[in-house]
């Protein structure tokens, strides 16, 4: 959320949105390490004995690397698993930070908190999270930490659903899996979506008069909104998220 | 396990040279950093890129590098739903985030939940997603230090420090967080962005490498292929629901078939 808010355009948020499975394909590469270190042994070799005890199968890559890597190498694989680790926690803590500060603070202790203000609590708070985190780490056993983190995926589920206001009779099944998809739109198909795109970057600017234009539009195309299958409902899901 | 100096050194020596990066950063793309959105979201300027840097640094992460193979080795094909797990946002981020930013942009939104509290106009269920948001993220943040915990002892670098007769447990963890923490509250995004460049180049560089390297050492793909014991290429944490499917399927199809034979030979 926060990389993305951060890009300079829509058009490189798309882009990316084109790109990014490139991690994909090197994500299925490095999942591929592991049974590399199935077929290199690492798990009888004595000298790793102490790691797998330590860290379980988690010990699996770097066993691999040492075993297959000139010590140089090994560096510099290591170095790319460490920093890949201050990374996000970087980027977490910030969001964190971002959270806090514009959500809770400014919302409801400090309404009037001038710009750096805003900027002080957030650099502080990114450095509270990193401590708890630490604390987790040293304080609490490792497995505490990956349950919460998949608790962490349900939560943020959880927020994602938002219902559809109307009445359950009243909906139809692509309403739904619209619905389910945690989109919010507009019943009306706004002619055919010129006026679909347009609206959302107008509405940016004058929210009141869109929305009454939006309204508008509810009112004069009811023909598009129901029937149709996952298909339509997702298109006019598409056209019609944002805003409201 | 024994410490090796050399590939000590390295290691350091990389880990040095991001953090002077991670100060540098503040003069990236300079902006006014006692602003929030110049702080938290890097003034909204970084283009393709760096963002696709930045989310990937951000989604492959230290714990991926190190639990998605562990699954692999240890429950074998299943480790595999990481792939599939992380393209499924892709499409979702096609269609939703351009609109998504183009509203948080007009309206100078810096997180999801200021969208909520403008959008829906109410600030518990903006406070609510907050709350999520940061909750959720801090064990996530605590996993990433798992991931460095598995190198550094793969390292040999010892993980107690004794300064004065004091143990410290996890001292090279504390050391490496407390650096973190300098340069993220120096430079706020632009330094993980920054950074993020490097950590992906040296992981291109080193997941090559290891595709590379590694089955010429153990004599091809296809003998690591052929050493995985085949049950560990089942979905084994499924098998109990698909067995029973499968096995009444199969029977229905056997019966068939017998039901064929016995007419055949009647």
């Amino acid at each position: 959320m926060t990389g993305l808010l951060s890009s300079s355009s829509k058009r490189s948020v798309q882009r990316n949105a084109v790109i990014l499975p490139a991690y994909s394909f090197a994500l299925g590469l490095i999942a591929l390490l592991g049974f590399m270190a199935v077929a290199a042994g690492v798990k009888a070799m004595p000298e790793f004995a102490a790691g797998f005890k330590a860290f379980g199968n988690n010990f699996a890559v770097p066993a691999l690397f040492l075993k297959s890597f000139p010590a140089w190498f090994v560096g510099i694989a290591f170095a790319a698993i460490a920093i890949g680790a201050l990374v996000p926690a970087a980027i977490m803590s910030i969001a964190c930070a971002n959270l806090f500060t514009r959500n809770i603070y400014k919302e409801f202790f400090h309404p009037a908190a001038s710009p750096k203000q805003e900027c002080d609590i957030a650099k502080i708070v990114s450095l509270v999270v990193k401590l708890g985190a630490l604390f987790f780490i040293i304080g609490l056993p490792t497995q505490y930490a990956i349950q919460l983190q998949l608790l962490g995926g349900i939560w943020i589920i959880q927020t994602f659903a938002i219902r559809d206001p109307r009445p359950l009779h009243a909906q139809t099944s692509s309403d739904r899996t619209a619905d389910r998809m945690g989109v919010r739109y507009r019943r009306g198909n706004l002619d055919g979506g010129a006026v679909g795109v347009q609206d959302i970057d107008l509405c940016a600017e004058h929210p009141g008069h869109n929305r009454a234009l939006l309204r508008g539009a509810e009112f004069a195309s009811p023909q598009h909104c129901y029937g149709g299958g996952v298909e339509r409902a997702f298109q006019r899901a598409l056209k019609n998220t944002a805003y409201r | 396990m024994t410490m090796n100096p050399i590939a000590v050194t390295i290691f350091v020596a990389l880990f040095v040279f991001v953090t002077v990066l991670g100060f540098v950063a503040a003069r990236w793309r300079r902006g006014d950093l006692t602003h929030l959105h110049e702080w938290g979201l890097g003034g909204r300027r970084f283009g393709t890129l760096v963002t696709w840097f930045l989310l990937g640094g951000d989604l492959y992460t230290a714990y991926t590098f190190v639990a998605v193979p562990a699954l692999m080795f240890g429950a074998g094909a299943a480790g595999f739903f990481a792939v599939p797990y992380t393209i499924l946002v892709y499409p979702l981020m096609f269609a939703v985030f351009p609109r998504l930013w183009a509203v948080a942009h007009a309206k100078g939104y810096v997180t999801a939940a200021d969208f909520v509290r403008g959008r829906f106009d109410s600030r518990m269920l903006a406070l609510a997603i907050a709350v999520t948001g940061i909750v959720a993220t801090m064990p996530y943040i605590a996993l990433q230090l798992v991931g460095m915990e598995v190198v550094i002892a793969g390292l040999g670098i010892p993980m107690t420090f004794t300064i004065g007769g004091i143990a410290i447990p996890d001292a090279p963890l504390l050391i490496a967080f407390v650096v973190l923490a300098a340069y993220t509250y120096n430079s706020g995004l632009r330094a993980p962005a920054m950074i993020a460049v490097v950590k992906d180049a040296l992981l291109y560089i080193t997941v090559l490498a290891a595709v590379i390297v590694i089955p010429a050492e153990l004599g091809g793909y296809a003998k690591i292929f052929a050493s995985i014991d085949p049950k560990s290429l089942c979905w084994r944490w499924a098998n109990r629901g698909i067995l029973v499917r499968n096995r009444r399927m199969r029977r229905s199809v056997l019966d068939r078939h017998w039901h064929c034979c016995f007419i055949r030979i009647r």
